[in-house]
């Protein structure tokens, strides 16, 4: 069974935002609200590190375990996704995301939070697929297309890449094996260690 | 006197039978288990779904 994951090359990105622009057109993102924001680590300093960073969609997602109403599913390739009927705006979600990926637009006035609103994997929501109610609420779902997230699609240095984690490790591995060195995802040294 | 014994009697009843009308039967919901609608990409097939994303994937985001 596949999972679909993301992987952002830091050694690739250019930090472009294009995958930032892309994604707030294709799904028609509310004002104030960004699926998918590109991070730049020691920005200004020689042998800075772009990465794009949105929903991971994990596999034991910390969101769905701390939401009081359990709007949380996950779909058989492993999409995280939410239903906004059942949502209450609480945040927990937000505190418990080690990404920043869920994301409230403001709906009424002093701040009231809304909805919260975060990357689908361009999977849509629970409502017919590719109907105007799911578009409205969810954004595009190109999954239900056969396609993939336009962010990864459109990615132009090949940086961002989405798809079956096999295949996406496949070419991860094959792209360091020819830098030589060891891997150089972010986050690797704190996870494992300048060893590991 | 009896207008005030009425009234007072009328506020005893009213404390007594106050949620006598609501209903004993609770919802309990189950912890961790999604309760929303169903999605439509869930009862799809899976499987041809799966091999169409690779053969998406394999056309625009393998290394040339």
């Amino acid at each position: 069974m596949a999972r679909m994951k993301f992987l952002c090359d830091a050694e690739r990105c250019i930090e472009c935002n294009s995958c930032v622009v892309a994604c707030k057109n294709e799904n028609d993102v509310p004002w104030g609200v960004n699926r998918r924001r590109v991070v730049v680590l020691n920005d200004g300093v020689p042998g800075e590190k772009s990465i794009s960073v949105a929903c991971m969609h994990c596999t034991d997602a910390p969101c769905a375990a701390v939401c009081p109403v359990d709007c949380f599913y996950t779909t058989d390739e492993g999409i995280v996704l939410h239903d906004k009927d059942l949502c209450i705006g609480c945040g927990y979600c937000f505190y418990a995301c080690p990404f920043g990926a869920p994301q409230y637009p403001e709906q009424e006035a002093f701040g009231v939070r809304g909805k919260m609103d975060k990357c689908t994997f361009c999977a849509g929501g629970p409502a017919k697929d590719n109907s105007d109610a799911e578009y409205a609420k969810y954004g595009s779902n190109r999954v239900a297309e056969g396609k993939l997230p336009i962010c990864a699609e459109m990615c132009s240095t090949k940086a961002l890449v989405a798809g079956d984690g096999d295949m996406v490790a496949d070419i991860y591995r094959e792209r360091v094996l020819k830098r030589g060195g060891r891997p150089q995802t972010w986050g690797w040294e704190t996870a494992y260690g300048a060893q590991g | 006197m009896n207008k005030l014994y009425g009234v007072l009697i009328g506020l005893i009843f009213v404390a007594m039978t106050a949620g006598c009308s609501d209903t004993s039967s609770v919802t309990v919901h189950k912890p961790g288990v999604y309760k929303g609608a169903k999605d439509p990409l869930l009862s799809a097939n899976t499987e041809e779904r799966a091999s169409e994303l690779n053969a998406r994937f394999n056309m625009g985001q393998i290394d040339r």
